[in-house]
C-alpha cells in the first residue's frame, strides 16, 4: 500500500499550490528597490515614489463593502481635484499620481497594504484613505516606518501623539458640538438624547453632545450605542423616546441615519435629529425622504451649490472628471476634494526636495489654507488636527438652509 | 498507560511525507532571506490560518462535528494575548496563555455535546461567537471596545518564526491526534454514531474531547494573529471567519492536514492576487468554492485521485447512471477518503 | 413605552419570520441548510428593482417580478449546483451554500454597490401614514403576506398530492425513488419555491430596510436562529420564531442596549437545551 507514494503527492501538491501562490504575490508584491523612476539632481534627497516628473501616492479604502457609497464620491473628487492641480502644471513641477486600492474595510488587508507600501518603497505617503479601524491599524505601521499619513481626521484619537499622521477634514465631534450648541441656544433644547454608532467616532460625538450639555445647563437624558450590521433601529428609537427628548443627536453612516430617522417618525418620535456631515449630504436627503425634515446638521463645508468663487471652482474640477456617479455633489465629494486639496497645498509647502520628512513639515507649515470649500485650515507640529470649524445646516422643505456661518466646535 | 501513549504517537513510515515536509521547512526558514516584509506577513498569515484548520480539520473532518465559533475563539485567543501583552508578559507567556484560554473554551463548548446533536452544535457553537463579540464590546475596560487594542510592536522576524514554528507544534500535535487513538475514535463516531456505541465507545465523552482538543488550536491562531496584525478590534473577528474556516478545509480536503494549509494559502492570496479588481475576491472565492465541489467533492487534496477515477470509470449504461444520482449514495468528501483508505 | 417596543419587535420580527420560513421549508423538504438565503434575497430585490422601476411598474409588480427572479434562482441553484451534489455530506451542502452566497454578495456589490442603498419608488414612503405609533401599512402588508405563504404552503406541503410526494422524497430518497417518485422533481419545485419566498421577503422589506448589498447577510443569521427556534420541522414555527426573536430583541433593549443581538441567541440556545427539537418541532427519533 503506497502510503508513502500518497504523501509524498499530497505533499508535493500542496507545495505546489504554495509556492506558486508565493511566486505570485513576489512577483505582484514588488521588490525593494528604493526610488521611482529617474530621480532628478541630488537623488538621495528625493523621497520614494518621487521622480522629476511625478509623485506616487496611494491609499487603501473600502472601494467595496458597507461604505462603497460613500467612498466612491470620496474617491471621484479627490481624483478630481488632483486632476485640476496637474493640469495647472502640477507641483513644483511633478504631477501627482493617487491611486486608491481596495480594502473591503477589512483589518487584515489594510494591514498588508501598509506592509507593502513600506516594503516596495515606491509611494511617498498614504493619502485618503477611508475605514476608522483599518486606519488605526495602518497607522501603527507608518508612525513606526516614518511614513506620512494623511488621513480623514474624523476623531482626534487618531492624530493623537501622532508624529506623521494627519486630519484633513474637521472631526465629527466638532461638527457635531457646533450644531448641538446651535440646537441648545436657539431651539430650547435641554433633554438630549444620543444614538450613536459604536466606534471612536461614535463616542467622540457623544462625548460633544455631554460636553455642550455641561457647558449650556442641558442635560443628556438618554445615551445608547448600536453595534455595526444594526439595520433595525425601532428598539434603540422606542426607548429613546420613552426618556422624552427635546432633540437627538444621530451619529451613523448616512444609510443608518436615514434609517433611524425613519424608524422614529415611525414609532412617533418627531423631535428634530442633530448630527454631523453624515446627515448633511444630498445622498441623506434622497434615502430618508419626508424623514429628513427638520434636522440640524454641522457640516465643514459650504453648501454644493453656493454662489461661492470656491465651490464653484469645487463644482468645475467635478465636472470635468465625473462625480463619482452619484449624481450630485455630497459632502464626501467635498471631504475628497478638501482633503486632495491639502495635500497638494503640503506638497507644495515641502518644496522641490521632496521626501517624507520634508512632506510632514510641509503640512505642519500650512497656515490658514484655503481649500475654497470650507474653513482655512492651520497645522503645527503639535496640531494635526487641521480644522475645528464647522456651519449650521437645517432641512427645510426637502432642501438644505444654512442657518449660521463657521463657528468652532473645538474641544 | 504506555500502550496508549505509544499508539496516541504512532508512527508508520512515511519518508514521502517527511520529504515534502522538509522541503517546506526549508522554504519557510529561509524564505525571509529574499522575501520582502509584505511577502514574509503574507506567508505568516497562511501560518496563522492553517493552525486553525488543522484544528477545524480534526474535529469536524475527522469527527463530523460542527465548530461555527472559531471567530469567536479566534477573538478570545487575540484578546488574551493582547492584553497580558499590554501588561508587560512576554509574547510566549501570552500565546501559551491562548492556548489554555483554549481548553477552557473548548471544554464549556464540549460539554454541550452531551445533550445537543451536531445541528445543534453548530448553532450552539455560532452563538459562541456572537456572544465573544458582545462580551468584548461590553467590557470596554479591559478590551478596548471597538477601539481595539494596538499591541506592542514585535519584529516582523519574530512574528513569523514564531507563527511558523506554531504551525509546526500544530501539525505534530494534530497528525498525532488523528493518526492515534483520538482519530480513531472520532472516526468511528463521524461514521457511524449508533455503532459505534454500541461497541462501547464513550460517543459523547469522544465529542467533548474533540471539541476540548481542537478549541486551542483556533485560540493560538487568534494570539498570532494579533501579532501578525499589530492591532485588532471586535470588526477583525466577525462570522465570515467562522465560516471562511469551514470555506478552506473543505476547499483543501477535509480530511487533511496538508489540504488546511492549501486553504489557507488560498484564503490570504486571493484577496492579495486581487486587490487591484475591487470587487473580484468573492465573486472568485465563492465560485471557487462551489465548484471545487460539484467537480472535486473530496476538495484539492483529491484532485490526483478524482483524475485518476476519472480515467478508470469504466462507461456505464445511462440509466444506472440516473439511479446512482437519485439515490443517497455517499459521495462528499469524507467518503471521497474513506475510498483512499 | 413597552407597547411601542412590542409592536416595533413584532413588525421587525416578521422579517425573520418570513426568511425563516422559506429556510425551514428547504431545510425539511430537502435537507439543505441555505446560508445563501441572505444574498439570494437581496440580489433579487435589487434586480427586481432595476426592471421595474425605470420602466415605470408600479411596486406590486416589481413584487411579482422578485418571486419570478426568485423562482429562476431556485431553479438555478438546483440544476446548476445541488443536483451534482445529491448524497453528499451535510456539510457539504453547508459549505455549498456559503459558496453561493459569498458568490451572489460579490456578484451584487459588483453590480450596484456603488449607488446604494436603494430608494424603491412606489412603495410606503417612509415618513407616510401609520397605522399606530410603530406600525406601517407596509408591514401590515407583510403580516398579511406571511399568513398568505404560510397556508399556502401548508396546504401544499399537507393537503396535496405534490406535497404528499415532497413530503416522501425528504423522508427517504431511496425508498420513493423506487417507487417510481421524481426526486429531480421534487427538488426543483421545493428550491424553486423557497427562492421565491426569499425574493418576497427581500423586496417586501426593502423599502422599511433601505436595502443594500449587505443588510440581508446580517439579518440572515437571525433569521436562521427564528427557524432553529421554532423546531426545524415546522413552518408555523418558523414564522412565531421570527416573532418572538424580533419581540425579545426589543425588549432588551431598556435593559441592555447593547446586549440586542447576544439575547436573541441567548434564547435560542437555552431553548435548545430544554427542547432540542425546537417549540414548534416535532421529537425525532434521538441521534446520538
Amino acid at each position: 500500500m503506497p502510503l508513502a507514494g500518497i504523501h509524498v503527492r499530497r505533499g508535493v501538491s500542496s507545495l505546489s499550490v504554495l509556492l506558486a501562490a508565493t511566486a505570485l504575490l513576489a512577483a505582484c508584491g514588488g521588490d525593494t528597490t528604493t526610488g521611482g523612476g529617474a530621480p532628478a539632481d541630488g537623488g538621495e534627497t528625493l523621497g520614494p515614489g518621487v521622480s522629476a516628473d511625478a509623485i506616487e501616492l496611494s491609499s487603501s479604502t473600502g472601494l467595496t463593502g458597507n461604505f462603497a457609497v460613500v467612498t466612491a464620491p470620496y474617491v471621484a473628487a479627490a481624483k478630481a481635484k488632483f486632476a485640476a492641480v496637474n493640469a495647472d502644471g502640477g507641483v513644483n513641477g511633478r504631477k501627482i499620481n493617487w491611486k486608491p486600492v481596495d480594502d473591503g474595510f477589512d483589518i487584515q488587508r489594510a494591514v498588508s497594504f501598509a506592509q507593502r507600501l513600506v516594503s516596495q518603497n515606491k509611494i511617498l505617503a498614504e493619502t485618503l484613505p477611508f475605514g476608522t479601524a483599518p486606519t488605526v491599524a495602518k497607522k501603527e505601521i507608518y508612525e513606526a516606518a516614518g511614513v506620512p499619513f494623511v488621513s480623514l481626521g474624523t476623531t482626534y484619537a487618531e492624530v493623537e501623539n501622532a508624529k506623521t499622521t494627519f486630519g484633513c477634514t474637521v472631526p465629527y465631534y466638532s461638527q457635531a458640538r457646533v450644531a448641538i450648541r446651535y440646537a441648545i441656544e436657539n431651539r430650547n433644547a435641554k433633554r438630549i438624547g444620543v444614538l450613536v454608532y459604536a466606534s471612536p467616532d461614535g463616542k467622540e460625538v457623544g462625548e460633544a453632545a455631554e460636553d455642550e450639555a455641561k457647558a449650556q445647563g442641558a442635560e443628556v437624558v438618554r445615551k445608547l450605542e448600536y453595534d455595526p450590521g444594526t439595520t433595525d433601529f425601532s428598539g434603540a428609537i422606542s426607548d429613546l423616546r420613552g426618556a422624552k427628548p427635546d432633540v437627538v443627536v444621530l451619529y451613523g453612516s448616512t444609510p443608518d441615519s436615514a434609517r433611524a430617522i425613519q424608524a422614529a417618525r415611525r414609532a412617533g418620535l418627531k423631535v428634530p435629529f442633530i448630527g454631523p456631515q453624515t446627515m448633511a449630504d444630498s445622498e441623506f436627503l434622497r434615502l430618508a425622504g419626508d424623514a429628513a425634515e427638520g434636522v440640524i446638521a454641522g457640516s465643514p463645508y459650504k453648501l454644493p451649490d453656493a454662489d461661492d468663487p470656491g465651490v464653484a471652482a469645487f463644482r468645475d474640477a467635478l465636472s470635468k472628471n465625473g462625480d463619482g456617479g452619484s449624481g450630485q455633489p455630497t459632502t464626501w465629494a467635498m471631504s475628497g476634494y478638501q482633503c486632495a486639496s491639502v495635500v497638494a497645498a503640503a506638497l507644495d509647502a515641502a518644496g522641490e526636495q521632496l521626501n517624507r520628512e520634508s512632506f510632514v513639515k510641509g503640512i505642519e507649515s500650512l497656515k490658514d489654507f484655503d481649500s475654497g470649500i470650507a474653513a482655512p485650515v492651520s497645522f503645527g507640529p503639535d496640531d494635526h488636527t487641521g480644522s475645528t470649524m464647522a456651519l449650521v445646516l437645517e432641512v427645510k422643505d426637502g432642501a438644505f438652509k444654512q442657518l449660521s456661518d463657521f463657528e468652532d466646535g473645538a474641544k | 498507560m504506555i500502550a496508549r501513549v505509544r499508539s496516541f504517537v504512532v508512527t508508520p513510515n512515511r519518508r514521502g511525507h517527511l520529504i515534502a515536509v522538509a522541503i517546506l521547512a526549508l522554504a519557510v526558514i529561509f524564505a525571509p532571506a529574499f522575501a520582502t516584509s509584505y511577502l514574509m506577513l503574507q506567508i505568516a498569515l497562511v501560518g496563522v490560518f492553517a493552525i486553525g484548520a488543522f484544528g477545524l480539520v480534526v474535529l469536524t473532518g475527522h469527527g463530523g462535528q460542527f465548530n461555527l465559533g472559531f471567530a469567536g475563539l479566534m477573538a478570545l485567543g487575540a484578546y488574551t494575548a493582547a492584553i497580558l501583552q499590554q501588561h508587560g508578559v512576554s509574547l510566549t507567556a501570552a500565546l501559551v496563555a491562548a492556548v489554555a484560554i483554549g481548553f477552557v473554551a473548548g471544554a464549556l463548548l464540549g460539554v454541550f455535546a452531551y445533550w445537543l446533536s451536531e445541528f445543534a452544535m453548530a448553532v450552539v457553537t455560532f452563538a459562541f461567537g456572537i456572544f465573544v463579540d458582545q462580551a468584548v464590546r461590553a467590557f470596554d475596560g479591559l478590551t478596548g471596545g471597538f477601539s481595539g487594542i494596538v499591541l506592542p510592536r514585535l519584529s516582523l522576524n519574530l512574528v513569523y518564526y514564531t507563527v511558523w514554528t506554531c504551525v509546526a507544534i500544530a501539525a505534530l500535535l494534530a497528525w498525532g491526534m488523528i493518526a492515534g487513538w483520538l482519530g480513531r475514535w472520532l472516526r468511528a463516531v463521524r461514521d457511524n454514531a449508533i455503532a459505534a456505541e454500541q461497541l462501547g465507545l464513550p460517543v459523547k465523552r469522544v465529542k467533548f474531547q474533540g471539541y476540548v482538543v481542537t478549541a486551542p488550536f483556533a485560540t493560538l491562531t487568534g494570539g498570532l494573529y494579533a501579532q501578525a496584525l499589530g492591532y485588532i478590534a471586535p470588526s477583525a473577528f466577525q462570522v465570515v471567519l467562522s465560516l471562511a474556516f469551514l470555506v478552506i478545509i473543505i476547499v483543501g480536503g477535509v480530511t487533511s492536514l496538508w489540504g488546511g494549509l492549501i486553504g489557507a494559502t488560498l484564503w490570504v492570496a486571493v484577496p492579495e492576487l486581487t486587490v487591484d479588481v475591487p470587487g473580484l475576491y468573492p465573486i472568485l472565492f465563492g465560485a471557487l468554492t462551489v465548484i471545487v465541489l460539484i467537480v472535486v467533492p473530496g476538495g484539492a487534496m483529491d484532485i490526483p485521485a478524482a483524475i485518476r477515477r476519472r480515467m478508470h470509470r469504466p462507461r456505464r449504461a445511462g440509466a444506472a447512471e440516473v439511479d446512482l444520482s437519485a439515490v443517497a449514495q455517499p459521495a462528499g468528501p469524507a467518503a471521497a477518503v474513506r475510498e483512499r483508505e | 413605552m413597552s407597547s411601542l417596543l412590542i409592536i416595533t419587535g413584532i413588525a421587525s420580527g416578521i422579517l425573520y419570520g418570513l426568511m425563516a420560513l422559506a429556510f425551514t421549508f428547504l431545510f425539511r423538504t430537502a435537507g439543505i441548510p441555505n446560508l445563501a438565503i441572505g444574498a439570494m434575497g437581496t440580489f433579487v430585490a435589487l434586480l427586481a428593482l432595476k426592471i421595474y422601476a425605470p420602466i415605470g411598474l408600479p411596486y406590486w409588480a416589481g413584487v411579482l417580478i422578485a418571486m419570478l427572479l426568485g423562482m429562476a434562482m431556485g431553479a438555478a441553484s438546483e440544476l446548476l449546483v445541488f443536483r451534482r451534489l445529491r448524497g453528499a455530506d451535510p456539510l457539504v451542502f453547508l459549505v455549498a451554500t456559503i459558496g453561493l452566497n459569498l458568490l451572489l454578495f460579490g456578484v451584487a456589490q459588483y453590480l450596484w454597490a456603488a449607488n446604494e442603498p436603494y430608494r424603491f419608488p412606489g412603495a410606503y414612503s417612509p415618513s407616510g401614514t401609520v397605522i399606530v405609533d410603530g406600525l406601517s401599512p407596509q408591514a401590515v402588508a407583510i403580516f398579511i403576506a406571511t399568513a398568505v405563504v404560510l397556508g399556502l404552503l401548508s396546504a401544499l406541503l399537507y393537503r396535496s398530492q405534490m406535497g404528499r410526494e415532497i413530503r416522501a422524497v425528504a423522508e427517504d430518497p431511496a425508498a420513493a425513488h423506487a417507487i417510481g417518485l421524481s426526486v429531480a422533481r421534487a427538488h426543483l419545485i421545493v428550491w424553486m419555491l423557497a427562492a421565491a419566498i426569499i425574493g418576497l421577503a427581500a423586496i417586501l422589506f426593502a423599502p422599511l430596510l433601505l436595502l443594500d448589498t449587505s443588510v440581508l447577510s446580517l439579518v440572515m443569521y437571525k433569521a436562521m436562529g427564528a427557524a432553529v427556534l421554532g423546531g426545524l420541522g415546522s413552518l408555523v414555527g418558523a414564522v412565531v420564531g421570527g416573532l418572538l426573536l424580533g419581540l425579545i430583541e426589543n425588549l432588551v433593549v431598556p435593559f441592555a442596549p447593547s446586549a440586542r443581538d447576544a439575547a436573541a441567541f441567548v434564547v435560542i440556545v437555552l431553548v435548545l437545551l430544554l427542547r432540542p427539537q425546537g417549540l414548534f418541532g416535532r421529537t425525532q427519533i434521538k441521534k446520538i
